[in-house]
């Protein structure tokens, strides 16, 4: 039963993977390229299926699943089986062993732990309600209470809602697989994104320190959270970032992997402004700016219709999260009256060793490292990872929660979603320790440089 | 196009710095395998020994179908326990969704009777799942045990006076 839940899992992947590909205008051949792909068809399916909801309300979910279908067959003609161009060094192969054995683990735990709490209680019954009703819409088990919870975004549930039509019916645990494939997603996206900085052992070196901690591949990630899925496409936006290259306008992966931030969970749309800003911060900082405007419009626009989709979605559902706010007087006043608290009761989940190991504490020298020797764009990376931590801890300055109950149930996942980010900026940060500073920067100027000259050690 | 670079602190005594990187390195690793080793070792006993495989434990299984066999579907049923019971009210709604929707109230059999016919009546409620130790009666016409399991709180299906 569960090997042909991977299996359906697996074909859906594809299909999601096949119309990336369509959209994008490529033929993937490398794992790295089929990655991209897949989170690229991912996301645009998601926003796709919002329009497509309100059109046809009981039907959508059938139409996306045999167009994915079409899509998937139509692209087997021409078919590129995933390539590993990898000619690891000694080290190398002791990384990429730990990173297997992670994944592993995490497909083990995946399957025969079942969810924790938001896993089911929101996130797979999102994913029964759409099944049920074949669209989104805004029901929530009739039950009157928890209706605000229709209003959360549905990239993840959406992947589940289709799983379990292809299987004929909907079975809890056979959603599970789902999970180990946006697992290994965040390995590959998180080496994708390390590559353009530094050299590939590095890159390896960086991703099996993020499969070791904790909090990354245990707990959350294995009950059906959606933290770790969120963090899949924080790196793989990174990587689009940092790789530059030829593409630009709506056809470039990045819009498409920046704009999915905001469909996985409601903090994605402060990742995909953060993002956002450090896209067109560098983007100014090229002349002449009227064409740079000119070149990269397609894209914003893409970036645009995702925001404009979700804002207006969450608007016409009419359900307001009574989780944050409203900034009025008395939450302004509790948040002076807990302006310590909060970073104490932060700083206690970040530097869990049990959870995170040393990763932060590393984190924040890393960062230091970086700030005084990185180039600018390295810079960005530990100013955006910063920001977004910064605003996580903000927001529970206003939650109506209890602080400290609030604090020690999600913030943790919350810095799961960045995890790669800070990973990358620790393997930057090694680099220039280490003296290699040159050769990267001269490639961080140059990020059109073809793909060729780069080392054949290379994923890509 | 590039900002100044800067090399504060970092230029020069490139040996030191290539040791201390290649020691910092080697310790993050070093520890973060320790740590996972240790938290792999515990999360083997939780996985393969006290985990349940199934999110709807087989007993409440038991329980949904004595409900249905009983109940009219399309019905709405309360859900009564004192205090909140939030993961198993979950497990109900869940399990019984899309045929019948599950309401969870609270204090329900402390109310006075008007005030709790009228509640009734504006949901359209004939039936009510009761949990607690032992399970509140607020006034059934009638109720039945449901199946007991291991780690559950012993749970009536009852019908309220018209």
């Amino acid at each position: 039963m569960i090997a042909a839940s991977f299996l359906v899992a697996l074909i859906l992947a594809y299909c999601f993977a096949a119309s990336g590909d369509l959209l994008i205008g490529r033929r993937s051949g490398s794992l790295i390229e089929w990655n991209q792909s897949f989170l690229v068809g991912a996301s645009a399916t998601a926003l796709g299926f919002v329009p497509l909801s309100l059109l046809l309300p009981h039907h959508a979910l059938v139409v996306t699943a045999t167009a994915l279908i079409l899509i998937g067959l139509l692209r087997l003609r021409t078919l590129r089986w995933p390539r590993l161009e990898v000619k690891p060094d000694r080290w190398s192969m002791a990384f990429l062993a730990l990173i297997v054995m992670a994944l592993v683990q995490f497909s083990i735990q995946n399957s025969r732990l079942s969810y924790f709490w938001d896993g089911y209680q929101i996130w797979a019954t999102k994913a029964l309600v759409m099944h049920q009703n074949g669209a989104l819409g805004k029901e929530w088990l009739g039950s009157g209470a928890f209706e605000r919870l229709a209003a959360y975004p549905h990239l993840v549930p959406l992947y589940e809602a289709l799983l379990a039509k292809l299987e004929g019916g909907f079975d809890w645990e056979a959603l599970k697989p789902i999970f180990a494939y946006f697992y290994l997603s965040m390995l590959v996206s998180t080496f994708h994104a390390t590559r353009p900085v530094v050299s590939p052992r590095i890159a390896f070196a960086v991703t099996a320190l993020l499969a070791l901690l904790p909090a990354v591949s245990t707990r959350f990630a294995v009950g059906g959270y959606v933290d770790m899925p969120q963090s899949v496409f924080v790196a793989a936006t990174l990587a689009a970032l940092l790789e530059g290259g030829h593409r630009t306008g709506w056809r470039a992966p990045l819009p498409w992997l920046l704009g999915g931030l905001v469909f996985i969970k409601n903090e994605g749309l402060v990742l995909a402004l953060v993002a956002s800003g450090i896209g067109l911060t560098g983007m100014m900082a090229l002349r002449p700016r009227r064409e740079q405007w000119h070149r990269h419009g397609g894209a914003i626009a893409v970036v645009t219709a995702f925001l404009a989709v979700r804002t207006l979605w969450k608007a016409w559902l009419q359900m307001p999260d009574p989780t944050y706010g409203p900034f009025d007087r008395s939450h302004w006043e509790r948040a002076y009256q807990n302006l310590l608290t909060v970073p104490e009761l932060c700083a206690r989940e970040m530097f869990s060793v049990a959870e995170w190991s040393v990763f932060w504490p590393v984190f924040f020298l890393a960062a230091l490292v970086v700030l005084l020797a990185g180039n600018w764009r390295e810079r960005g990376i530990v100013l955006g990872v910063l920001a977004v931590i910064g605003a996580y801890m903000s927001i529970f300055y206003f939650t109506n929660w209890d602080i400290a109950l609030h604090i020690s149930q999600a913030f943790s996942r919350l810095l799961t979603q960045i995890a790669p980010a800070a990973a990358v900026v620790m393997g930057v940060a090694f680099a220039r320790l280490r003296g290699d500073a040159r050769n990267a920067q001269r490639l961080m100027r140059d990020p059109a440089r073809p793909q060729s000259k780069r080392p054949a050690t290379s994923l890509q | 196009m590039s900002l100044p670079h800067i090399e504060v602190g970092l230029a020069g005594k490139t040996d030191f710095r290539r040791r201390l990187a290649y020691i910092l390195a080697a310790s993050v690793f070093a520890i973060s395998l320790y740590i996972t080793a240790r938290r792999s070792f515990e999360d083997v006993g939780l996985i393969f020994l006290s985990a349940p495989l199934h999110i709807v434990p087989d007993g409440l299984e038991a329980q949904v179908k004595m409900v249905r066999d009983v109940v009219p579907r399309g019905s709405t049923l309360y859900f009564i326990s004192d205090p909140a019971e939030p993961w198993l009210v979950g497990l109900w709604q869940r399990s019984l969704y899309p045929d019948y929707i599950v309401l969870p109230v609270q204090n329900f059999a402390r109310r006075e009777a008007e005030e709790s016919r009228k509640l009734r009546t504006k949901d359209k409620v004939e039936y009510s799942i009761s949990v607690g130790n032992p399970p509140a009666n607020p006034g059934f016409q009638w109720r039945v045990e449901l199946p007991a399991y291991p780690n559950a709180l012993p749970a009536v299906l009852g019908r309220f006076s018209p």
